[in-house]
């Protein structure tokens, strides 16, 4: 999966549209970034790239390039 | 090993449309759909977690003798007292011999695991006859009124099970462990000796005061656990996913288990839910799934079924019921 992929994913997954995130997007002003958002998150993380962040690393992330920093290893290019 | 099991819910009822009511962006319908919940037993005010625990206690003496129990468990996260020990008041409420041993343990969503395992390892070792395991919670006096989420989740009720060496389902393959890393994510902080504050929250109390539950981290921790869990299991009971007849997890809530059911391939036909019509009542989620197999027939004799639990602490547990 690239970087674009994810984000699109992303945004499916929270019922964005991909083309209005940009990864200096604050996660705090999407009002779709509350617990039921952020767990819907950790399963598309889990099931789209096998990956489980470390232990309050997703809590740490303030921005959407954040999350793409996070995920990094597991996405191609 | 277990010879009955029965539940007992409190008789308030928390429909989603009084969460909508109160929470408008927050619609019934959307509750249901995120949750797989539509409604929660919510504990009155002078009703305690003992409480529940005794009904459901009674409803099994209604149909099984409390001659001869020597030892009785109970698990619970909000005792009636910090001391005594809850279960020395409910021995004598229930009228149990003063033979009769009786401990608190305090654990959630592993708890049940956890009693049968201690209940199990007494009634081997001939420590124990017959063992009384009860499980009962009262998480809703915890909770902030206005903690939309967390109100949501969690239910309050109590369950009653009986354990005794000439029953002839087994338990066994017990796979136990713990990550105390995990105490911030789901704590409640008042009430103990770390920090002042009520033991239950009121009205005037501060949001964050509150049951404090980091959704996203508990998910996350789950994603590691059970998977491991499972494979330790059957591993530990040198059995195959094929030779399992039904999966019962904790039942914390729709979005976690499906998720869960699909990474670890478990056919849905196998995969039991349980908890629409109640939520998730911690400790009593496991218990209350078994005797609905049972009272429906889906529960026949021979059959192999995975038990697991796993939450608050981080904390999991599991084992394999034969029935």
């Amino acid at each position: 999966m690239t970087k674009k992929e994810f984000i699109q994913r992303f945004a499916d997954e929270l019922g964005l549209n991909a083309e209005n995130l940009e990864e200096s997007t604050p996660l705090d002003s999407l009002s779709v970034w509350d617990s039921m958002g952020q767990i819907a998150t950790v399963g598309m993380i889990d099931e789209a790239l096998q990956f489980e962040p470390p232990q309050g690393a997703l809590g740490n992330c303030s921005t959407l390039g954040d999350i793409v920093a996070l995920v990094s290893d597991q996405l191609e290019g | 090993m277990i010879t009955a099991i029965t539940s007992y819910f409190p008789d308030t009822v928390l429909s989603n449309q009084e969460l909508a009511d109160q929470f408008p962006d927050w619609p019934a319908e959307k509750i249901f759909e995120k949750t797989g919940i539509s409604q929660r037993f919510i504990a009155s005010a002078d009703e305690c977690a003992s409480d529940l625990a005794e009904k459901a206690a009674q409803k099994l003496f209604s149909r099984e003798s409390r001659e001869e129990i020597d030892w009785l468990l109970f698990c619970t996260q909000t005792p009636d007292y910090i001391l005594p020990t809850t279960a020395c008041t409910l021995q004598h409420r229930l009228g149990l011999s003063s033979d009769c041993a009786a401990l608190d343990f305090n654990l959630g969503c592993s708890g049940y695991i956890y009693g049968l395992s201690l209940a199990s390892a007494l009634i081997e070792s001939g420590q124990a006859k017959r063992v009384l395991l009860l499980t009962a919670d009262t998480y809703s006096k915890l909770i902030h009124h206005e903690d939309k989420g967390t109100r949501t989740i969690f239910g309050d009720a109590g369950t009653a099970t009986l354990l005794e060496q000439k029953a002839a389902c087994k338990v066994h393959s017990f796979v136990l462990g713990t990550d105390g890393r995990g105490e911030e994510e789901l704590i409640y902080r008042n009430g103990g000796s770390r920090e002042s504050g009520s033991p239950v929250v009121s009205s005037e109390s501060a949001l964050s005061d509150g049951l404090y539950m980091n959704g996203p981290e508990i998910f996350n921790f789950t994603l590691k656990a059970v998977p491991t869990l499972v494979r330790q299991l059957l591993q530990k009971s040198k059995l195959e996913l094929k030779d399992i007849d039904l999966v019962v997890f904790h039942q914390a809530n729709g979005f976690m288990l499906e998720h869960l059911r699909r990474k670890l391939k478990i056919p849905a036909d196998k995969f039991v839910l349980h908890f629409a019509h109640c939520g998730n009542t911690v400790s009593s989620t496991i218990p209350i799934v078994i005797e609905e197999l049972i009272q429906s027939g889906r529960l026949r004799p021979g059959m192999k079924v995975i038990l697991a639990g796993f939450g608050v602490g981080f904390s999991w547990g599991g084992c394999i019921l034969e029935w």
